[in-house]
């Protein structure tokens, strides 16, 4: 334990003063909007272009200026990245990576295949690693970092730096490989994209669904040398949490602040995933993440709140100290996941200037939060269909559940009907954008409800581990599935909201011009004015949108990009429709099935002015 | 082996049935007691099969204000899973062509359905209709797919498939105690939507579970 804790100081100590210049030079790149530098474009994620040239007045009259097809058909979540006159484009399984060179009509530079022969550099095969992959073989995304590196986070969960100049491999390590399973191998898999902060890259993990105690691990990014792991339940010291010092609610967490949440062992495969969008303050040096649902669906076999999974959490990434944490689903019973991206923002709340953090959580609930304290300020709906909570209790920070829409109160083996949101949440990983103009947020939506029965699973290592039926359907009163909104994240109220047919599964882009770009996953890219979400523009894409926009400038001229390729947990819930026949019987929109309006394949599709 | 005695119910109005609806609504839901039990059934060829029972109302939900046992509607003697859209207007325009089945499905059944929820779900979407991922399980036995394929498939698993579905692979459950013992029954779940006799998003129109089981 002490040498461990001394390696940890002296790799610390010895990044930083390389460190402090990487860092400064990424953000740096981050202000220049002609380029995209990471997933969220900026550490904040905010999702803005301060481009303006396509603006709302012309957006009207975008045309598409090229497409490229990755080749893959599954779903393709995330978006590219331009650095430079390349920009680069991630696959879904098998994780291809291409960089195209802008300057030379997107000619393929390189192309980097992890899969050799059949096997993931960690050893397993692919078709090992897609059997434990939940809701189809998604990857969220590569990032890079200024020494010239692009990192992809695998599938197998391998971590692999590539030379953003050839595509050749620098280093690659396999994250997580517990050799627990049938296989020999966990269950745990790589989906969320690799977090470069300084001289590090910081990975999650996927699993939840498996039965996995996920963590986040922090990777030297010149060497790929392992520096720290931080697991999302357990012992205090697996968790880099300090009982005396971290804090939630403002105030110390204690000792065994996990492990008193849990029936005896059941922690260890307590889930806790991973795999969201993150989040990163330099001046107050924190990393910002949430952690998923707990294993199983079943609530009933893990009475307690089961921290600290669906919690926000706030950690050093020097070390992996966490400064705060915030639970916001305790003991969840809905499959909740508390991964959603942490967008930051420093705004007035309550007439006081904050730095704020701001979080649109799958329970339903928009979460304003001080990113220096970790003080709960604003918890409000985000949807009024939501109704398994009636309010969160702002003194203890509790959701207030209604015994009606909670699955273990009902009890094991009882259908708990008309929950509203459903599993998939009032909204998934698809990211909001942040308005810098409006000050509004710009937030993708689900607008679905279900029916919910627990029930007992064994755990088998390395299958899935679910324990409940599941029906899901619109919510009350209409028959769409989704909602584009903007929000105030001060007031906690919706400014505006478009109704859409399916839940909106893409990440935003608002910009410069005055306009949001999102995208459906009937495949539209649309425009509309950010200040009142007026529909200015909308292009039918190959394939369902579960991807993130992103824009750039070459030559002098924006571009706005995003991937489509339907699939993901949008795909598996949503391609036969949701509807019962009940429902079909009166409205057409809602028996409407997914698969009758797209199909699969990755493309990526570029528009410009003509 | 029928201990119940079940009857088909006449073709029911969509007027009907809301009246009925109405009524059983204002008299606090009078239920009606559930039938007995059935052992778990099986074909001429020793097939596992399910069972379903018809009668009235049941329960109500009083969310929904639904009856709790409606187990498939009926659009000119289709089940509504497998109409088209343009059968379906036509019911909605002549609600006469509109036939709903209350009643039950056997206890094995409906551990099929959740034993579906166990682990298939998350790949081979709901109610067995497939997803952007995975195929529908109710296709696959409505094309011909039997009870000794189903068995393998799910026993075995299949590897990497080529072509259009190139990335899929289906994982053996033989040693899974969530699914092994289970396959029969989800057999005759996905039969049963196959067959178009359980509708989507059940909710739980089960007979009780059968004392030998």
């Amino acid at each position: 334990m002490s040498i461990l804790k001394k390696s940890i100081i002296a790799s610390a100590a010895l990044a930083l003063p390389l460190a402090v210049s990487a860092n400064s030079k990424l953000e740096k790149m981050m202000k220049d909007p002609s380029q995209w530098v990471q997933q969220s474009g900026d550490y904040a994620g905010h999702r803005y272009s301060s481009l303006d040239q396509i603006n709302k007045s012309n957006v009207g009259s975008l045309k598409v200026a090229w497409t490229f097809s990755t080749g893959v058909l599954r779903g393709h979540e995330g978006g590219p990245l331009v650095i430079g006159d390349v920009m680069y484009v991630h696959t879904a399984i098998p994780n291809i990576v291409y960089a195209l060179d802008l300057n030379d009509n997107q000619r393929i530079i390189w192309k980097y295949n992890p899969v050799k022969g059949g096997k993931y550099p960690g050893g397993e095969t692919m078709d090992r690693v897609i059997s434990v992959m939940c809701c189809d073989n998604v990857n969220r995304g590569v990032n890079y970092h200024p020494n010239g590196t692009i990192v992809l986070h695998a599938a197998d969960t391998s971590v692999i730096a590539l030379d953003a100049k050839t595509g050749k491999e620098k280093w690659i390590t396999t994250n997580l490989h517990s050799g627990t399973g049938k296989y020999g191998v966990s269950a745990s898999t790589g989906s969320g994209q690799p977090f470069i902060i300084k001289d590090t890259v910081g990975v999650g993990c996927s699993g939840a669904e498996f039965g996995v105690r996920c963590n986040w691990t922090s990777y030297d990014i010149n060497s790929g040398k392992r520096l720290w792991r931080a697991y999302s339940m357990g012992p205090d010291k697996d968790m880099l949490v300090d009982p005396n010092k971290t804090t939630s609610m403002l105030k110390p967490i204690g000792k065994d602040s996990s492990l008193k949440t849990w029936p005896g062992d059941a922690w260890k495969i307590g889930g806790g995933s991973i795999w969201g969008f993150y989040g990163y303050d330099s001046k107050l040096n924190t990393l910002y993440y949430g952690t998923g649902n707990p294993s199983t669906w079943n609530p009933v076999v893990r009475p307690g709140d089961n921290k600290w999974s669906m919690t926000i959490m706030a950690r050093n990434p020097d070390n992996g100290m966490a400064k705060w944490l915030y639970q916001m689903t305790p003991y969840d019973e809905w499959d909740y996941d508390g991964v959603n991206e942490m967008i930051l923002v420093d705004m007035k709340v309550k007439g006081k200037n904050r730095q704020a953090l701001v979080h649109f959580d799958r329970n339903g609930f928009a979460y304003t939060m001080d990113r220096a304290s970790g003080e709960l300020l604003v918890a409000e709906k985000y949807d009024p269909a939501v109704n398994w909570a009636t309010h969160v209790d702002m003194k203890t920070g509790r959701p207030q559940v209604v015994d009606r829409y909670s699955t273990a109160h009902q009890g094991e083996d009882v259908n708990t009907t008309n929950i509203c949101p459903a599993a998939l949440g009032t909204k998934d990983q698809q990211p909001a954008a942040y308005d810098r103009q409006s000050g509004l947020f710009m937030v993708p939506t689900n607008h679905v409800c279900m029916d919910y029965e627990p029930f007992k699973v064994d755990y088998v290592a390395g299958n899935a581990y679910v324990g409940a039926t599941l029906s899901m359907y619109p919510a009350p009163g209409g028959t769409h599935l989704g909602n584009f909104i903007a929000w105030d994240a001060d007031k906690g109220k919706i400014v505006w909201s478009n109704s859409e047919p399916f839940s909106v599964w893409s990440g935003a882009l608002a910009t410069a011009g005055g306009i949001t770009f999102y995208g459906t996953l009937e495949g539209y890219a649309k425009a509309v004015e950010s200040k009142t979400g007026k529909e200015l523009f909308k292009f039918k894409t190959p394939s369902g949108i579960i991807g993130n926009f992103m824009a750039y400038q070459h030559k002098g001229k924006q571009y706005v990009g995003i991937l489509s390729g339907v699939g993901g947990w949008a795909g598996i819930g949503l391609a036969a429709g949701l509807t019962d026949p009940t429902a079909g019987l009166g409205a057409v929109g809602a028996y409407s099935a997914l698969a009758d309006h797209t199909a699969l394949g990755g493309v990526l599709t570029v528009f410009a002015l003509p | 082996m029928n201990l119940l005695g079940s009857y088909i119910m006449k073709k029911l109005k969509f007027n009907t049935f809301v009246l009925a609806l109405f009524l059983a609504v204002s008299f606090s839901a009078k239920a009606i007691p559930t039938p007995e039990a059935v052992e778990p059934q099986y074909d001429d060829d020793g097939n596992p099969m399910y069972y379903v029972a018809y009668g009235k109302g049941d329960r109500i939900d009083p969310a929904t204000e639904k009856p709790l046992n409606l187990i498939q509607i009926y659009c000119q003697d289709k089940a509504v899973d497998f109409v088209s859209e343009e059968e379906l207007e036509k019911c909605r325009a002549d609600e006469s062509l509109v036939e709903m089945k209350y009643g039950w499905m056997d206890f094995a059944t409906y551990k099929g359905w959740r034993a579906y929820h166990a682990e298939c779900h998350v790949c081979h979407g709901p109610d067995a209709m497939g997803s952007t991922y995975a195929p529908s399980l109710m296709e696959s036995v409505q094309n011909g797919m039997d009870w000794d394929a189903f068995f393998d498939v799910i026993i075995n698993g299949r590897g990497v498939a080529e072509g259009a579905q190139k990335g899929n692979v289906m994982p053996a459950f033989g040693e899974n105690s969530n699914v092994a013992p289970h396959i029969e029954d989800m057999y005759r779940y996905v039969k049963a939507r196959a067959d178009g006799k359980i509708r989507r998003g059940v909710r739980l129109p089960k007979l009780p579970k059968f004392k030998d089981e």
